[in-house]
């Protein structure tokens, strides 16, 4: 049983699809979601299309094997675009229907994940009214009579690549019988030809996405310290027993991501706790899934589109608004958002740079993330450390950051190891074009925003856990030292029907009135990304009777 | 002016921010004309319940009566904790006072680590009363049961195994669906109190309980009974023939008050007063080793490990005292929103149609609910059915359970901190924690000495570790406790 527990295992690399642990991190992507047509239907083209996209597949190994050239070419050809090595990726991810029609055991997965995304928008405070915008009924695709059956991503650094890889995919599909439902593109900012320049890896609102991820424990290969997450150099050690792979980059088990593996252990953050159990030799009601999901991961695609010029005004506004008064004299837009979001555009940490942007703070990978908000961190790299600050009186405890990464406080859930288990890997990416960080119209009122995307092993006690039980309620995370604190304005799924909302910055109150969500979603689904053994050998097998 | 009255203290309400603690009390003056010295102010009944204005002839000495016991748990108590303090005595000058109000959910989370992860299949084992005697799921022990006065074991007294201070009890329709669940988080002691008025008593169990045909002696023992209480530090509680029965059946039918024997005010006053201590060197503050560390209450609990952190933290981390907040209790929060769905799948939009304060009455709530309850009025309908609670379905599993509900019930509790907490010495680590060998999200305390195992450990060996701590202790500490008052008689952890 013991290597049930293994700190750091080793990560099945062809196994697992590469998108998950590693992350595609491609200017280009795109989502295409398929229904396999009406029932009944011969599912035979479709199983036989299934077996046969795992060998298109870029899994683990294949990313892994990328991401170590590109980064030495990149050591040897400072700022150089490996052009050679650009390439396009494809995963793939099911519904539950999606999964149900294919295999019977599919039944075996947790309740949260069959009733997927239709079910969910309740839990999640979604608009509630038909004439909202946002409300289900006005989705896309992924609305109770439209879930998708499957999703395929592709990602490419290059344009055209990720053309022909959609066109080549497309015809695939379609001579197996399945039906396109719906497409989304995805593409990081900076690769918009406009006036001026997007940053690259910002949303659309202006500010640096993706600062913050966990780091996966666990090995590539054989060799001891072959870690899948590098460990450069020692991390400052906070003094709450996590470690750090960069500053900030918290390390966590890899079960908490794919199943199969240990997980993070939520009393102790060096250990690991056992996996998931799968298939029905299990322990009762603990079975997350059938014995085939093994290397599998739950994919949560959240469309959610972003009213930039709504957002800027109201931050226009609020900040004219709150400057008037004497606690707040001199507040510009840029801080209130700021202090939303708990990081300025540029990503610079608030907790570090209290009172203007750093924008050379914001680029510094592992100083943009190095605070606990619990303990005062002794940063030796020339910025201003951050100090501990468990009452949000520097960043406030709304904050959207803080919100659903409370990093080294205890929590309503426990220690600081009790919210690594609550992570997830975001892989998003922005969709539509960009309009001028600050524009306060949009005369073409083009649809912009973000295809959320993340991984994890439960969405129930993951990406939900983090929407419904921290980012919407107004004293978690963390009651016993901000009560009442007020909810994530970010995310702005705001469980009440009312547009006042407030955050605390310490004792001082923030109150904002929002007449519309700025974000809000437009469709999605939850999906399981199974591992290349339950492609090839059961939902791309022929049906045994 | 009644009494009663000039006791409540004023709160200022912002809007949306619910209350603030920023207590302005009327002065004595202004409340009687009298000089400050002369009347203190008085620990008021839980949510400042106004039960006690309705006894005919006993009014002011109930609220005496129940002063005095707060004074006894709460007020006494502090001087043995050198960062707490009373919140009727708060020290002068010493300013607004910070607000810190842990959070917890309603069903029991170790239920939740045993049995988990689906919450219909934990709730089922703790959402019908059992006997005092019967085997414990959540405490996985027998407690004694009620003894008649030849010591011979009793049937009668029961309870619910529903240790996060909420209890709660079911209703069904003739086809074993849930039409109703009544939540409380009373405390027996307030209970205890009203009992000294019987006939204050009967009539609250006829409202709460619905029921006018309920007999006083429904609700008091009919003979002499001793109870050892698994929850009381001192010696087994004596009951006279005549007197009120805490564990009757319609408190068992109607959630009236607490029941489960570690869900007492004095308990939570005990853990209050225990996280003022530091605790560990080098300091331990993160939990759930502060919890092992402190001993204060029952580590797989969310209650006891969240109050914990949350007044030890205000102490060792902020360098704060800290109070229970007047009036002391335990205190129902809200409902969680939007976590109703249909059998389709759509969100159940009449949620807080069904969710109604029962007690104080609607017009008196403030930020303390101690009484509800869950129903879907008359009228809500699904495909043409008048809708069940039963109907409903919670992150997908349908509500077959009142515990699925008590899950999604946020619980609180309001401290209150000042600065000026003093040098304390660290209490050393009594214990650490170790996984469950088979069930991997249960914690074992073991001996802060032990070695906790990469695997887990089982429960017979965490048995064994602590009895030889016990045993090892037994021979260098002096087998006499020194005599326990106040809220030190109740605690959190199970004393055998």
């Amino acid at each position: 049983m013991s290597d049930l527990l293994e700190l750091e295992p080793y990560l099945d690399m062809g196994e697992i699809q590469g998108n998950i642990f590693e992350g595609f991190n491609k200017d280009f992507q795109a989502f295409l979601f398929f229904s396999y047509g009406p029932q009944p239907a011969d599912l035979t083209p479709v199983r036989a299309w299934i077996s046969g996209l795992a060998e298109r597949i870029a899994w683990l190994k294949d990313v892994v094997a990328f991401k170590k050239q590109f980064r030495a070419l990149a050591a040897g050809m400072t700022g150089a675009d490996p052009g050679p090595l650009s390439t396009c990726w494809i995963n793939v991810g099911f519904s539950h229907p999606g999964l149900a029609r294919l295999h019977g055991d599919a039944a075996q997965f947790d309740d949260v994940f069959r009733g997927g995304l239709p079910s969910a928008v309740g839990r999640l405070g979604d608009p509630k009214k038909p004439e909202q915008r946002g409300h289900i009924s006005r989705w896309l695709f992924g609305g109770r009579d439209s879930v998708p059956d499957v999703v395929l991503l592709l990602a490419s650094d290059d344009e055209p690549k990720l053309e022909a890889g959609m066109l080549a995919e497309r015809e695939k599909a379609t001579a197996a019988g399945l039906r396109e439902v719906h497409t989304d593109l995805g593409r990081d900012l900076a690769r918009w030809n406009v006036t001026p320049p997007f940053p690259s890896g910002h949303e659309h609102f202006g500010f640096k996405d993706g600062v913050s991820q966990p780091g996966v424990r666990g090995r590539v290969s054989s060799a001891a310290d072959d870690y899948l997450t590098p460990r450069p150099a020692a991390a400052a050690d906070p003094g709450n027993g996590i470690e750090y792979g960069k500053p900030g980059q918290a390390l966590v088990c890899p079960g908490e991501f794919v199943l199969g593996y240990p997980r993070q252990s939520d009393i102790d953050p060096r250990r690991a706790a056992y996996p998931y159990e799968l298939g029905t030799a299990g322990n009762g009601g603990k079975i997350a899934g059938p014995a085939w999901a093994k290397n599998g991961s739950f994919l949560v695609y959240r469309r959610l589109a972003q009213d930039v010029p709504a957002f800027n005004q109201f931050l226009t506004r609020q900040a004219a608004e709150l400057a008037k008064s004497a606690e707040f004299a001199g507040l510009k837009e840029d801080r209130l958002g700021a202090l939303l979001v708990g990081r300025w555009r540029s990503g610079a940490p608030v907790l570090r740079s209290p009172n203007n942007d750093d924008e050379t703070l914001g680029t510094i990978t592992g100083s943009n993330n190095a605070f606990t908000f619990a303990t005062n961190l002794n940063s030796q790299d020339g910025y201003s450390s951050a100090p501990s600050d468990p009452e949000g009186e520097v960043c406030p405890a709304a904050s959207h950051i803080r919100k659903v990464n409370p990093r080294g406080l205890n929590t309503d859930q426990g220690g600081p190891a009790g919210t690594l288990v609550r992570r997830i890997l975001r892989r998003g990416i922005p969709y539509g074009r960009p309009l001028p960080v600050g524009a306060l119209s949009d005369s073409a009122s083009e649809d912009r925003g973000l295809l959320f995307l993340c991984y994890q092993a439960s969405i129930r006690d993951q990406f939900e856990f983090l929407c419904s039980s921290w980012a919407n309620d107004e004293s978690k995370p963390t009651p016993q030292l901000t009560p009442n604190s007020g909810i994530d304005l970010i995310l702005g799924q705001s469980p009440r029907g009312d547009r006042v909302r407030y955050l605390m910055l310490g004792e001082q109150r923030i109150e904002t009135r929002a007449d519309e969500e700025w974000v809000y979603p437009t469709g999605g689904g939850y999906f399981f990304a199974p591992a290349r053994d339950a492609l090839v050998n059961v939902l791309g097998a022929a049906l045994v009777a | 002016m009644t009494r009663s009255d000039y006791v409540l203290p004023f709160r200022k309400r912002l809007p949306t921010l619910g209350y603030v603690d920023s207590l302005v009390a009327p002065t004595i003056e202004q409340a009687f004309g009298l000089m400050e010295a002369s009347l203190p102010l008085t620990f008021l009944p839980p949510a400042n319940l106004k039960d006690f204005d309705r006894s005919q002839s006993h009014s002011a000495d109930l609220y005496k009566a129940w002063h005095t016991q707060m004074s006894r748990l709460a007020g006494d108590a502090t001087g043995n904790y050198p960062a707490s303090f009373s919140d009727i005595d708060r020290p002068p000058g010493s300013g607004t006072p910070k607000a810190a109000s842990p959070e917890w959910t309603g069903l029991p989370r170790t239920i939740k680590r045993i049995a988990g992860p689906s919450i219909a299949a934990a709730a089922k084992y703790v959402d019908a009363p059992r006997p005092i005697g019967a085997w414990d799921p959540v405490d996985m022990t027998k407690y004694d049961p009620f003894r008649d006065a030849h010591g011979k074991p009793i049937s009668g007294p029961a309870y619910r195994s529903q240790d996060e201070y909420l209890e709660w009890a079911v209703k069904r329709d003739q086809d074993g669906v849930i039409t109703r669940v009544l939540f409380t988080a009373e405390g027996p002691e307030y209970w205890d109190q009203i009992a000294a008025d019987e006939d204050l008593l009967l009539n609250l169990y006829r409202e709460l309980c619905e029921n006018d045909t309920i007999a006083k002696s429904d609700l008091v023992f009919d003979q002499d009974v001793t109870w050892k209480n698994p929850y009381n530090r001192g010696g087994p509680e004596r009951f006279k023939k005549g007197s009120y029965n805490r564990y009757n059946k319609w408190n068992m039918e109607w959630a009236v008050h607490l029941t489960q024997p570690a869900n007492t005010l004095g308990a939570e006053v005990t853990l209050a007063l225990e996280a003022t201590l530091p605790y560990g060197t080098p300091s331990v503050t993160m939990d759930p080793d502060l919890a092992c560390c402190a001993g204060y209450g029952g580590i797989n609990r969310m209650s006891d490990p969240t109050i914990g952190s949350g007044v030890n933290t205000q102490v060792v981390q902020l360098g704060r005292r800290v109070a229970l907040r007047n009036p002391i209790g335990l205190y129902i929060k809200r409902l969680q929103p939007n976590v109703f769905t249909l059998a389709d799948g759509t969100p159940f939009d009449a949620q807080d149609q069904c969710w109604t304060v029962l007690r104080p009455d609607p017009n008196s709530v403030t930020d303390m609910i101690v009484r509800a309850q869950f129903q879907v009025p008359p009228g809500v309908t699904y495909k043409g059915k008048q809708l069940r609670v039963g109907d409903l379905y919670i992150n997908n599993e349908q509500v077959v359970t009142g515990g699925q509900i008590a899950d999604v019930v946020t619980m609180t509790l309001y401290a209150l901190a000042i600065p000026g907490a003093p040098q304390q010495t660290p209490v050393p680590c009594r214990s650490r924690p170790c996984r469950d060998k088979t069930h991997p999200d249960f914690i074992h305390a073991i001996p802060y000495s032990s070695t906790c195992p990469p695997t887990g450990i089982s429960p017979q060996t965490s048995s064994l570790l602590a009895a030889a701590h016990f045993s090892a202790d037994a021979a260098v500490q002096p087998v006499e406790q020194p005599p326990r008052k106040g809220a030190s008689m109740y605690t959190r952890t199970l004393s055998f």
